[in-house]
């Protein structure tokens, strides 16, 4: 008999859901694995270049402050960045042109929650796809920064840095990555599906989710510094 | 099988009724569908993915049911399978209606809203009419129109009202 008082959120293992957040997170996230992996390289070269060439700063000395700044607070605002650029006008003009053309009054007319079937993929998939990429920053970074020191066994080196250091700078930024995707996913979400059903409203949710999604993210990085 | 014609002012009036008809429905735990020509799929999915949808939202290996199966073989023929594959934006108004046909068909609906959104072509309603039914002998079938029936005798006319909790 087929279920018609169904429980509001439905579960990860109904196929058709499974299947939208799948999509979501391999849009957000694996699509975004070379970015990421150039952005950490590059900022451990930026590390380097300015505290080993320019303040005169040990090899390890470098490490320790890209495993702590570098990833624990830089690594999170560079990959809201780079979320959002890729992903929230994506999603807001997706779900303002779904609004425009009807499809939200469809999916609500066939008793399917345009929040549970478009909205909580889309932010879920956002989180864990920062996540995870801040997951590869971190790994580019920290082996770009040990293979850019002068010290002859920069594996060991970066062994012994990650297995000595205190991994809270790494937990803060893989938690505060997954934060602002979260942030992203809400704003780009709910500025597309509650936009004016005009044509016209489409680019302006677009450029609305990115100016938000911004603001957001620098006034949480702010709070999270404080 | 009931059925019956709803008159409305104007597009406005018509999709307000619609969604509160829809939405009083689903919260009673009546199945419900709408058919129509245009805004009645889901733009990024395939036909397939469409038929299924509402289905597939409350069970847990949706699949396309066997009757429906052969209802769209029947419909379509030997196109059926590169149709299936289509986007909506690819698909004739005919098409679009027939695939929110399949839908009502798949989800088993007990109230099937039919929105006349072509009103030069009247004869599809009988058709749908006539489909229904077959598939759904115990389904209840609105049409939400702007304007009265050209065969009226057909059909009952209702003032607009929700259906029966």
């Amino acid at each position: 008999m087929m279920q018609t008082q169904a429980s509001i959120w439905r579960s990860p293992r109904n196929p058709l859901l499974r299947a939208v957040y799948l999509r979501q997170l391999y849009f957000s996230g694996a699509q975004s694995v070379w970015l990421a992996l150039l952005a950490g390289a590059c900022v451990a070269i930026a590390f380097d270049a300015l505290l080993r060439h320019g303040y005169g700063r040990s090899g390890e000395f470098t490490l320790r402050v890209i495993a702590d700044t570098g990833l624990g607070f830089v690594a999170p605002v560079l990959l809201g960045l780079l979320v959002t650029a890729r992903s929230a006008s994506a999603i807001a003009s997706e779900l303002a042109a779904m609004r425009t053309n009807g499809e939200i009054d469809v999916l609500r007319r066939h008793g399917i929650s345009p929040i549970e079937y478009l909205l909580a993929p889309r932010v879920f998939g956002l989180a864990l796809g920062t996540a995870l990429l801040f997951v590869y920053f971190a790994g580019a970074a920290l082996l770009t920064g040990a293979l850019l020191n002068t010290l002859t066994h920069p594996l060991a080196t970066l062994q012994h840095l990650l297995f000595s250091q205190d991994i809270t700078p790494l937990r803060n930024g893989l938690l505060r990555s997954a934060l602002f995707g979260t942030l992203i996913g809400l704003t780009a979400g709910l500025l597309g599906l509650f936009a004016r059903p005009r044509h016209t409203e489409i680019p302006r949710a677009a450029s609305r989710a990115v100016v938000m999604s911004l603001v957001l993210m620098f006034v949480g990085a702010a709070v999270v510094l404080l | 099988m009931s059925r019956a014609w709803c008159v409305f002012a104007d597009e406005a009036a018509r999709e307000a009724e619609l969604d509160a008809c829809c939405a009083a429905a689903w919260r009673s735990g009546t199945r419900i569908a709408v058919v129509a020509s245009n805004r009645a799929l889901i733009s990024n999915l395939s036909a397939a993915e469409n038929i299924v949808l509402p289905s597939a939202w409350r069970l847990r290996a949706p699949r396309l049911a066997a009757p429906v199966a052969d209802w769209l073989a029947g419909t379509f023929g030997e196109a059926l399978p590169s149709l299936l594959r289509q986007l909506p934006d690819a698909l004739t108004p005919q098409q679009r209606r027939s695939i929110s046909f399949a839908r009502a068909l798949q989800l088993q609906a007990q109230q099937v809203l039919l929105i006349d959104d072509t009103p030069h072509a009247e004869h599809w309603l009988g058709d749908a009419i006539d489909s229904l039914r077959a598939q759904l002998p115990a389904a209840h079938a609105m049409v939400f129109s702007e304007r009265h029936p050209i065969d009226a005798t057909r059909w009952r006319i209702d003032e607009p009202l929700r259906p029966a909790a």
